[in-house]
């Protein structure tokens, strides 16, 4: 009797041990993940930039997204590719440009009030977005080399469901804006607000 | 000693671990308390502030005849400790005729004058200053509508009642009723301003940090203030098969023959979308023809009226002769397609590329920041090429933006084929600004080209649609959903293959032409009706509708009957000239006049709103000293849903969820290991 008990307990510890190693794992594999398509996706930007810049080329053979600019800020040792397509896989990988969004290269010329929008994850590819300022300068690259300095013009938090700031509003600057899930160390899963950060080609 | 100081560090270790995951699971539970959000503003002495101004709006609908009779009641209510000015903006159906505005405070009814837009906004500056109240109705565009309303005191609550009236639409055998329903706005950070000193410090200043109480608490505010009720009473005159309301759900009282009472089913209205009515008369009552005739009376003048509702026998539509056709498919590819419209857009395609035949040639055309085609020109229908358009069809992916003048540029301004039948398919969501630019572009480039809009998605811009439709001669065609593409893209490419009923006017008896509008009517296609109003002559017994046919010369007789007295089949008059004068203002003939004045004349005549008329009602009562110290320092927004297909908010877009829970997991993991290895040494140290 007394022995079938503290095999039950053992059991239950047994349990508890591999609950724990299955979460870390998890976690972990999410930051590698997230971490290590960094670098097969920067050699596939390198061999679109090699080859004109205008080619779509998968990081892997299975990927269904290609790289399509560069987002650096050197303040914060910042680097990062936007891949094509905000989709829920894709953004396992990296920070990914919403679709129905302006295309990045279309916010150049000034005159059409544009929106574009690139999305990331909070703990991973964008967790830097809580420590951009306004008035901060980062770079953003096209695939053609079209290099486009922006400037923080507003930070909000919005709710998932307001998409008015998408509008088209042709007296308006073209904006881009990189955005992730509030609060940034959120315990619960689909938070629907969204931290939001507008900013401007200066 | 040294076990000791073990065992007391091994349960330390293991309360702190099961402290830290207790710690995790409370906050968890709090976080979801983010779901339901209340917005509580605080003011600069911490007072708790109100959402300023609550909003209720009610339509009553009486339908009679062809037409539809609306008042749309606007109840905005102060709980702000101050006085304030109220704006609204929200949409109408897209020709209505907006002809009274009532104020009601307390138990006072003011009603609205009609007077030039930039007088009357003059005169309500000039009471909202006062400290008066006021209210001022303007028309922004063809179906958006502004109403503001000025120096509402505190716990105050004004009363507004706009009236407008719309012609029903006729289409299959089924009588059609659109009304936008404006859903709940949304509370935004970026528009909550009452005063300037509630602002500052407030969102934009610096940096948020997510452990500043005001950002956590007042930033999220979706809670819906707006509420809407409908009510509509239906007189068909006829015995009805059924009536529908397609995506919401409707009670329906049957009161008489041919009496209906409908109103929306409670608290199950679906916000996102337009409120559509539909009704049949039963089968075998199609109906051919409906006339109906008014006297209005002005002073001493007494006009008729009379509204034509017209089915041409589809007889009319069909002839042996087939002329060789050309049709080209410009399909809208920009970023607002993506998704669900693109895929219907595809299936309309697919349809409308089976239903070619072999003497038929056709071009796809493609169009989002660039304009690009299956081929240069136009293609036989062969089997190989439409083999081809299918893969190139299926290929097609959204993306970018929305350059509509380069794709109709590129179709209109082409080549000119005279011995051909050249049909636009033009299939898009229609969101673009310059719309009364493309409309003129269309205007002066169509030549022998027409021009058949298809709307796509839940939300086209249908007022762009028909209009560049009518100005193109051809006809609308609006996929709402997936179920109906095959049955709407049948009636369509029905009428492409039949030609058209062309050149119709509207002689009395005597062969004269007489007061019609829409003028020029545009050509009628298979199954649509002709719908037009007209200023009667003198003791005038008959009308006649004439036209071209492919068989000849079409004619139908209609005498006028009874005549009651009334005065909305003139404003059916009025608004639709002022339609066609504005649509053609910028056309050749027209150049010349003075199409502003003309449009102003006519909408201060039959009390209507126009780009170039207002409706302002003032309170002419003595004001206390107390509205004066009330008096509105800001103007409050009511923010409501932006009207159909306006605006990329009402798109569909649904922002990507980025909550990684990485960090999450890999300290519960953590936590979890700890406190096993905690217990697993406590274990150890108790055998010993």
């Amino acid at each position: 009797m007394k022995k079938n008990k503290i095999s039950f307990k053992n059991l239950l510890l047994t349990g508890l041990l591999c609950l724990g190693i299955w979460q870390l794992g998890l976690g972990a594999y999410m930051q590698v993940k997230a971490k290590l398509a960094q670098y097969l996706i920067a050699q596939a930007w390198q061999s679109n930039v090699e080859q004109g810049g205008d080619k779509r080329i998968k990081p892997w053979f299975y990927a269904d997204t290609w790289p399509i600019a560069k987002l650096e800020i050197p303040q914060l040792n910042v680097e990062e590719y936007i891949l094509w397509d905000a989709s829920e896989r894709n953004l396992a990988f990296g920070a990914a440009h919403l679709l129905p969004t302006a295309k990045l290269g279309t916010l150049e010329n000034t005159d059409s009030g544009n929106t574009s929008l690139i999305a990331g994850h909070n703990d991973t590819n964008f967790a830097f977005l809580s420590k951009l300022k306004l008035g901060d300068t980062y770079k953003l690259t096209l695939g053609s080399g079209l290099l486009m300095t922006y400037q923080v013009s507003n930070i909000s938090i919005i709710h998932q469901s307001d998409t008015s700031f998408l509008r088209l509003d042709a007296t308006a600057a073209n904006r881009l804006y990189l955005m992730t899930c509030y609060p940034f160390n959120s315990l619960t899963s689909g938070t629907e607000q969204r931290y939001l950060v507008e900013s401007v080609v200066i | 000693m040294m076990t000791l100081a073990k065992a007391l560090s091994f349960t330390i270790l293991c309360k702190t671990s099961l402290f830290l995951l207790t710690l995790i699971l409370t906050q968890s539970a709090n976080a979801s308390d983010f779901e339901q959000p209340r917005l509580e503003l605080n003011d600069l002495n911490g007072k708790k502030v109100n959402s300023a101004i609550l909003l209720s709006s009610h339509a009553n609908m009486k339908i009679s005849g062809l037409i539809n009779q609306v008042d749309v009641i606007q109840t905005f209510k102060n709980e702000h400790y101050e006085g304030v000015n109220a704006r609204y903006v929200f949409p109408l159906p897209d020709e209505s005729a907006v002809y009274k505005l009532e104020m009601k405070i307390g138990e006072r009814t003011i009603l609205g004058e009609i007077k030039e837009k930039q007088t009357a906004k003059k005169i309500y500056k000039q009471a909202q200053k006062q400290g008066k109240k006021a209210s001022l109705i303007t028309q922004k565009r063809a179906n958006v509508f502004v109403s503001q309303i000025a120096n509402i005191s505190p716990g105050e609550q004004i009363t507004i009642k706009i009236s407008y009236q719309q012609v029903l639409s006729y289409k299959n055998n089924e009588f059609f009723l659109r009304f936008p329903l404006v859903v709940a706005p949304r509370y935004q950070a970026k528009t909550m301003q009452f005063d300037s000193d509630l602002t500052s410090g407030w969102l934009f200043q610096e940096n948020l940090k997510p452990i500043a109480d005001i950002t956590s608490d007042n930033l999220l505010n979706n809670e819906p203030i707006n509420k809407i009720s409908l009510n509509i009473a239906l007189d068909a005159g006829f015995v009805l098969a059924d009536i529908k309301s397609p995506y919401h759900q409707i009670d329906v009282e049957n009161q008489d023959i041919g009496k209906y009472k409908i109103t929306l089913a409670a608290h199950k209205t679906l916000a996102n979308r337009d409120f559509i009515l539909r009704w049949q008369p039963e089968q075998g009552n199609e109906i051919q023809a409906a006339i109906f005739t008014e006297q209005f009376k002005k002073g001493d003048n007494i006009d008729k009226y009379a509204l034509v509702m017209l089915m041409p026998p589809a007889s009319e539509f069909q002839s042996q002769k087939k002329l060789p056709r050309e049709l080209i498919f410009v399909v809208d590819t920009s970023g607002s397609m993506h998704g669900r419209s693109m895929e219907q857009a595809k299936q309309a395609l697919f349809l409308a590329l089976a239903d070619l035949r072999p003497e038929d040639s056709f071009n796809i055309v493609e169009f989002n920041s660039n304009v690009s085609a299956l081929s240069e020109h136009a293609i036989p229908a062969t089997d190989f090429n439409l083999r081809h358009a299918k893969k190139y069809v299926y290929n097609l992916d959204a993306d970018g933006g929305t350059e509509i003048a380069k794709a109709f540029k590129r179709v209109l301004q082409g080549e000119t084929q005279t011995n051909y039948l050249r049909q636009v398919i033009f299939m898009t969501d229609g969101s673009i600004g310059n719309e009364q630019q493309v409309f003129e572009q269309i205007n002066n480039t169509l030549g022998t080209n027409r021009l058949f809009t298809v709307g796509i998605g839940s939300a086209p811009n249908t007022h762009f649609m028909r209009r560049a439709a009518d100005i193109g001669r051809g006809s609308f065609t609006f996929i709402g959903s997936n179920t109906e593409i095959r049955h709407k893209m049948q009636l369509l490419l029905k009428q492409l293959k039949n030609p058209a009923l062309k050149g119709l006017r509207l002689e009395d008896d005597s062969a004269q032409t007489m007061d019609f509008w829409p003028r020029p009517i545009p050509d009628l296609y298979f199954s649509e009706p002709l719908m037009v109003a007209v200023k009667l002559n003198q003791d005038q017994k008959e009308i006649n509708v004439i036209g071209q046919s492919v068989n000849g010369e079409f004619k139908v007789k209609l005498t006028t009957t009874k005549m009651k007295e009334g005065d909305s089949i003139s404003r059916v008059w009025a608004r639709q000239k002022i339609k066609s004068l504005l649509l053609y203002k910028n056309s050749h003939e027209k150049r010349d006049q003075n199409t502003q004045q003309q449009v102003l004349d006519l909408a201060l005549k039959h009390h209507i709103l126009s780009p170039y008329t207002a409706f302002i009602a003032i309170d002419s009562g003595p004001i206390s000293e107390k509205e004066i110290a009330n008096k509105a320092k800001e103007t409050y927004k009511v923010e409501g849903m932006r009207p159909a297909g306006w605006t990329m908010a009402s798109k569909n877009i649904t922002l990507p969820q980025t909550d990684g829970q990485s960090r999450i997991k890999i300290l519960f993991g953590l936590m979890v290991i700890l406190l096993f290895g905690a217990y697993f040494k406590y274990q150890v140290h108790e055998k010993k």
